[in-house]
């Protein structure tokens, strides 16, 4: 930058020019404002674009005539009539000062304008800092850029106050009109502002041009106009700027970026700004401002539907272009860049995000405001007490802001508890990194898009062809693996799991905990209770089989249960904000456990009817009963394409049953209470510490009501389980048992949380110590019991890979097309056959419970007994038929049938693995053997299932447009 | 805060109400959820086996090996009418009628097939002078032969006969002292349709130590027969006899039928498993099993072979009384007694247990030796001569552990076992010139059609 170097003065004079529309809001500050300048200009011009108010008498009184301009005329014309006043007198000012009816120069701002001109000889355009006006010290502006997405770059960050960090005199692309003083002969040498920019960016677009023609544009800090922005607000409607300010700022944007990009990225960025504007538009509808996603797109299509404009600007532009390529260079320099727009994209998913997790966290704070607000005089209204008077409270913990966030960590004993814990976790999941199958799990497919088929097809080419519907949790992990892979997928679900459920749990256990008491829960109680909480799926067996429906009901329900607490805040608006959120959970939930709808139907209808029972009244707000039926009534909406056609297909079984290979695992008696799965769980008496501690939790007074809640929450789901273990579903391949795998997490939950409340009243009401720490004692046996079981005894039924049962050659040509089936038979005669037809790569995740549903073949069963019991050559056809390459005796195979086969005309020897046999078919195989139509209702809910998807995401998103706070 | 005394004791009252409402919760709420969690019941049904249904055999086939006698054959049905017999290329017709014993001539393999009525319950043998018994069997998939030698000595030849019109394919696996014994040669031994091939272990791989040899048929049907010769030092001529070949390995197994005379005996046990088993031998009377004195466990290394030799043990106790020996073992084991008695060899394997049981006989003193039954029950005996004429019949009260011997008639040339409410195993010991052990073999009566299901994925 220009030092402040001796230079000569401007000899020239300064002629200001003021542009007027129903200005008479501010007008008098900013004819105040002219008069004051301790440099005064030499002559004000006013231009009046037909003001309605009185703007015009006062303009007249302040400096004479006015120019009188028609109402739709533009800025840049309004510009123009001012410079074709000033030529009219004898000595045509050099510099003219543009000043907005709503700018308010500050008394030293032409002085310093000018005195920066003379400094920097070469400067041609200079700007003032603009700032707000009214609040007087929030920056507006301090030279602009425009960034590759037509953004108006501030280099500012949001409401950054002025404390002199951005005062130097400085280069940059563009100033702002409102106080620029610009040299006469520059701004009628570039033909003043563009006509097509009527309000909006004009100003970046004439310092393009001007930083194009060779012209330098510095901004002077010094120099200070505020500025009420009545235009960009909305304060101000002229027909020019009409009710879409928004379409008329992005179209300018578009318009200047094409009118003055250089012609040889010119393609790309008409591309890229249609694909922008679509991103914004998703973006906007995702804040619920469909207002200006579609002035995004009327823009968009106003300017690309009228290309003529931008080839005539274009060709205007090249007339005052300079030839030098150092200029080029130095406007690239002056843009905004490259990675700008990819950072506000982050720092815009960041925010919405944040606004996501953060909407629910502050329920409790809310309930309190708003009792206090009913009765000032309640203990809700009261502070917490805070600070020195707090020191034994681990919580204050949070006071020593102060100190490093190393010190601070090391020195919070329930910090490094936690990041140990989490550690230990990472590293006792090792069995499950990379590609996992086990009894409860089978191998995920190489590809993604063998689930997103599974999920988009109707009709299956799984066995004989199955039209039962695929379940509906390969959504969710289908959208994720299309970003990580499906081996990642299951493996990081699998290997986060329990730091995912550790931070649910305590989130959901914090606010619980404010919401019981003012000073929340002890953090050292958090860690206790969200450690156990996240160590259930492991210990019930759950995670060492490869459950993965109760692996992620565990992540995923603290914050469903942390979003259904919204259905507890006092604004109905947020109330019904929670249903959204709730319902969008529930789903994905019922997704993995459908048991979990059962449950949280019943127990919305047993906490409703309570809470109708307590208070009368309350039931007939709808605001009350509304939320908890509408995220009852989006379950059904967004699992549609699951829930319908497997009833229709007669499948409806399998709405009851666990996720993953089939059977599920069963659960003894009072299993359901300790957690506990028939086999591979940690020992019960681990999990009966937990009920223990959870009945125990009732003998506080003071927070036996919340922990009485909790133990509703464990009744219904005792019960639930009591009715659903009553049930032995018959599956195709033998009868299996209804999952209960949901309901075991939930009433873990429901235990650790009551034993969580319980500790705090125990704590909050000053118990003894030695009783506190007897009871922590007991507590921390249950997390700490359950991470050295995981040690060594959990996850050992986890398998990288599964042994191959079938050789590679024959899968390999089933890969190939869907017909070329393998029919595998275990058993013997004596003890009973069982078979399989396995098709492409076998049965991966998703499949299992498609096949455990399907109806029995009647006809492919009988012509597997007849040919293991008596092959004839029409049998071979019948294979053939059903699209069967290859039939596979495993080890150990029954050698009658297989002498039975060796002598079977139609079958030829086939090689196989030592003790197997195998043989293939040698017919002609029927190409569509598993063909089979799909289904038009299936379509259609697949369709309504995106649009509702869509709906209720957006309709649980957080608002975080700052119009619509 | 300023409450009113009323409102204060309404509020009190309240309180108080609402604690024992609480308090009612309190102990209401666990109790329930408890009480809940008792009604899930796991599905205890054990898991279901599913057994065959029956269906009328229409077609059998029985093999009989090579030797240079006439082959017998015989049905236990009431049906007369014709089988066919083959032997080499040239297929007869012989006419079978109840009780009576047909012969077949030819010295190379006899396969006899009976359709229709004469499908099931078809049996045969093949008897030697000096005496040796083999008896004609279905081809089987897997055979284990224990006791076989590859030397001097002691020598087998492996006899695969392919009853069928397709190509066969045999795999034996070979175990010995020390471990599985490398055999390129028995690795896809081809047997041509309707063909029959000999292999001299001696010759393949010649070796002295006691043997085991697994035969399994990699593709088609095959029947396996282990002719087993023993040469004494310096008695010139050499003894032989058929080594019986057993289905699997079992944990326990009875060994009926001990030729009397004086000799040696040898036990000879194969472990195919990767783990030591320990077996425990047990001794059969007419009126006991009981584990002999001051005879310690057996222990079988992994996947070899071990063989015992029983002359002290016999010799010590009165040999008279023992009719056979049972092993027990910790895991499944193969086993095979060799007794060579006065000169002459024979083999005692593992019998089945049979509820319905014939065999054919050669000429000579028999007796007829019953052990294992299942529970106590009733054992008829059938015996009929080569004409149809019965000649012996008797029942015999079983009861489990204690064996029983019944004295046959030497013109006896067909026995027929049938049990009632029980099960037995059974053998019958032929003595004349040399000796020879009959095993009671399972009877193939029906067709078994699998129950077949989807199993799952």
């Amino acid at each position: 930058m220009p030092g402040p170097a001796p230079s000569p003065a401007p000899n020239g004079t300064v002629a200001a020019l003021l542009v007027s529309h129903d200005g008479a809001r501010w007008l008098p500050a900013v004819i105040d404002g002219v008069r004051s300048q301790t440099v005064p200009p030499s002559a004000v011009v006013a231009v009046d674009t037909t003001s309605r108010d009185e703007s015009v008498a006062l303009l007249e009184a302040a400096f004479g005539e006015v120019v009188a301009a028609p109402g739709p005329t533009t800025f840049p014309a309004a510009v123009q009539l001012g410079l074709e006043q000033m030529a009219g007198v004898a000595d045509p000012p050099e510099w003219i000062w543009l000043l907005h009816d709503d700018t308010n120069p500050d008394p030293n701002a032409l002085a310093e304008l000018l005195a920066a001109a003379e400094r920097v000889p070469e400067a041609d355009v200079l700007g003032p800092k603009l700032r707000e006006w009214p609040s007087l010290r929030r920056l507006l502006e301090i030279g602009i850029t425009i960034s590759g997405t037509g953004r108006r770059e501030l280099g500012l960050e949001r409401g950054e106050y002025d404390q002199g960090q951005h005062d130097e005199v400085r280069e940059v692309l563009a100033v702002n009109t409102a106080g620029m003083l610009v040299r006469r002969s520059v701004l009628e040498g570039l033909g003043g502002f563009d006509e097509q920019l009527p309000i909006f960016g004009n100003d970046i677009d004439f310092g393009w041009r001007a930083a194009a023609a060779g012209h330098t544009t510095v901004v002077v800090p010094q120099a200070v106009v505020f500025h009420a922005e009545a235009a960009h607000r909305g304060l101000r409607r002229t027909p020019l700027t009409g009710r879409h300010t928004h379409y008329q700022e992005r179209r300018a944007a578009l318009y200047t970026l094409l009118a003055n990009a250089p012609s040889r990225s010119l393609p790309f960025r008409v591309v890229r700004l249609a694909m922008g504007t679509l991103l914004r538009m998703i973006g906007f509808f995702l804040v619920r401002s469909p207002g200006q996603a579609f002035d995004d797109l009327a823009a968009l299509v106003s300017i690309y539907s009228r290309p003529g404009q931008i080839r005539a600007a274009r060709r205007d532009r090249l007339r005052t272009l300079s030839p030098d390529p150092a200029v080029a260079e130095r406007v690239q320099g002056l843009l905004a860049p490259r990675w700008l727009p990819y950072r506000h994209g982050l720092d815009f998913v960041g925010d919405v995000l944040s606004a996501l997790t953060d909407q629910a966290a502050d329920v409790a704070e809310r309930r309190r405001a708003a009792a206090a607000e009913l009765d000032p005089s309640s203990m809700a209204a009261r502070r917490p007490p805070g600070g020195a008077s707090d020191l034994d409270d681990p919580d204050s913990v949070e006071e020593f802001e102060d100190t490093g966030l190393l010190a601070r960590f090391v020195t919070n004993p329930v910090a490094v508890l936690l990041a140990v814990f989490v550690v230990a976790a990472l590293v006792l999941a090792r069995p499950a990194y990379g590609a996992v199958s086990a009894a409860g799990l089978s191998p995920v497919p190489e590809s993604v898009g063998d689930w997103w088929r599974l999920h988009f097809e109707s009709w299956h080419q799984l066995g004989t062809g199955t039209d039962v519907p695929a379940p509906a949790y390969l959504l969710p992990l289908a959208l994720v693996a299309s970003v990580l892979g499906t081996t990642l997928t299951v493996s990081g679900l699998l290997v986060l799991a329990v730091p995912l459920a550790v931070w649910g749990a305590w989130r959901f256990l914090r606010v619980v905990g404010r919401l019981v008491s003012p000073l929340g829960a002890p953090r050292w109680l958090l860690l206790i209770g969200s450690t156990a909480y996240a160590l259930a799926p492991v210990v019930a067996g759950a995670w060492g089989e490869g459950r993965l429906g109760v692996v992620a009901v565990s992540v995923l329900l603290p914050w469903l249960a942390h979003a259904a607490l919204g259905f507890a805040d006092p604004a109905a608006d947020r109330r019904w904000r929670a249903a959204w959120r709730s319902g969008v959970l529930l789903s994905l939930v019922t997704a993995f456990a459908p048991v979990a709808w059962l449950f949280a139907a019943l127990l919305g209808a047993v906490v409703l009817a309570a809470a109708a029972a307590i208070v009368p009244g309350a039931m007939r707000d709808r605001s009350a009963w509304g939320p908890p039926a509408a995220a009852m009534g989006v379950v059904p909406l967004l699992l549609a394409p699951w829930w319908l056609p497997a009833l229709l297909t007669g499948a409806g079984r399998g709405l009851l049953l666990d996720a993953g290979r089939q059977p599920g695992p069963a659960v003894e008696t009072l299993g359901v209470l300790t957690g506990r799965f028939a086999e591979g769980g940690a020992p019960a008496w681990l999990g009966g510490v937990v009920v223990v501690l959870a009945a125990a939790a009732l003998v506080p007074r003071a927070t036996r009501i919340p922990v009485l809640v909790c133990w509703v929450v464990a009744l219904v789901a005792a019960v639930v389980a009591a009715v659903l273990g009553q049930l032995s579903l018959s599956l195709t391949a033998g009868p299996a048992p209804a999952g209960l795998g949901f309901l075991l997490v939930v009433l873990q939950a429901a235990l650790v949380a009551a034993a969580v409340l319980g500790g705090l009243g125990m704590v909050r009401s000053g118990a003894p110590r030695y009783l506190v720490l007897a009871v922590a004692v007991v507590a921390v046996a249950v997390p700490a019991g359950g991470l050295v079981w995981w040690g060594f005894a959990g996850g050992d039924q986890l398998e990288t890979t599964d042994e191959p049962e079938i050789p590679a050659y024959m899968v390999q040509r089933a890969m190939t097309a869907p017909e070329r089936g393998i029919l595998v038979v275990r058993g013997d005669t004596a003890e009973g056959m069982n078979y399989t037809l396995r098709r492409g790569d076998g049965v991966t995740l998703g499949e299992d419970e498609i096949l455990a549903t399907t109806p029995e073949d009647d006809a492919l069963t009988s012509a597997v007994r007849d040919l293991v019991s008596r092959p004839a050559p029409e049998v071979v056809d019948a294979l053939a038929d059903a699209g069967v390459e290859y039939v596979v005796l495993p080890v150990p195979a029954d050698g009658a049938v297989a002498a039975r086969l060796d002598a079977t005309g139609g079958l030829t020897q086939a090689s196989a693995d030592r003790g197997a046999r195998a043989w293939e078919v040698a017919r002609e195989l029927d190409p569509d053997a598993v063909e089979g139509s799909g289904s038009w209702l299936r379509r259609g809910l697949l369709v309504l299932q995106v649009l509702a998807l869509v709906w209720v995401l957006v309709l649980c998103a957080p608002t975080s447009g700052r119009r619509y706070r | 805060m300023s409450v009113s005394p009323t409102s204060g004791r309404r509020a009190a009252e309240e309180t108080r109400r609402r604690i024992d409402v609480t308090l009612v919760l309190a102990i209401a709420l666990p109790l329930l959820t408890i009480a809940a969690s008792l009604l899930v019941r796991p599905d205890d049904a054990p898991t279901p086996s599913y057994a065959p249904e029956q269906s009328v055999l229409t077609r059998s086939t029985l093999v009989c090996p090579s030797g240079d006698s006439d082959a017998l054959v015989a049905t236990t049905t009431d049906a007369s009418g014709e089988v066919a017999a083959r032997v080499g290329d040239e297929e007869s017709r012989v006419a079978l009628s109840p009780g009576r014993v047909a012969e077949v001539a030819g010295e190379r393999p006899v396969v006899v097939t009976g359709e229709g009525d004469l499908a099931p319950g078809l049996v045969g043998g093949r008897f030697l002078s000096p005496l040796a018994a083999s008896t004609c069997r279905e081809p089987a998939p897997d055979q284990w032969f224990t006791g076989v030698g590859a030397g001097a000595r002691h020598r087998s030849v492996l006899e695969l006969v392919n009853p069928d019109a397709g190509p066969a394919l045999v795999d034996a696996t070979v175990y010995g002292q020390d471990g599985v014994v490398d055999a390129p040669a028995l690795r896809g031994v081809a047997v041509p349709a309707r063909g029959a091939v000999r292999i001299d272990l001696a010759a393949t791989l010649p070796r002295r130590d006691e043997l085991a040899v697994r035969v399994t048929t990699a593709r088609g049907r095959v029947a396996a027969t282990m002719r087993d010769l023993y040469d004494q030092l310096g008695a010139g001529a050499s003894a032989g006899d058929w080594l019986p070949a057993q289905a699997a390995p079992a944990t326990s197994q009875l060994m009926l039928g001990l030729p009397t005379g004086s000799g040696q005996r040898m036990l000879t046990l194969a472990n195919s498993g990767t783990g030591e088993v320990r077996a425990e031998l047990r001794l059969v009377t007419e009126s006991s099993i009981f584990s002999p004195e001051g005879v310690d466990d057996i222990v079988v290394p992994p996947e070899s072979v071990t063989r015992v030799s029983l002359s002290k043990v016999l010799d010590r106790e009165a040999l008279r009384d023992v009719v056979g020996i049972q092993v027990t073992s910790s895991a499944p084991v193969t086993a095979g007694v060799r007794s060579f008695v006065d000169g002459d060899l024979s083999h005692t394997g593992p019998g089945e247990p049979v509820g319905d049981s014939a065999a054919v006989t050669p000429q000579g003193s028999k007796q007829l030796v019953l052990a294992g039954a299942s529970r106590a029950g009733t054992v008829s005996v059938v015996a009929t001569d080569a004409d149809g004429q019965v000649v012996a019949e008797k029942d015999v009260d079983v009861v489990a552990d204690a064996g029983f011997a019944v004295d046959l008639p030497s013109d006896a040339a067909l026995v027929h076992v049938t049990t009632r409410a029980t099960s037995i195993v059974g053998s019958i010991v032929v003595s004349d010139d040399g000796a020879a052990v009959i095993r009671l073999p399972v009877l193939v009566r029906d067709s078994l059609v699998a129950d077949v299901r989807p199993g799952r994925p």
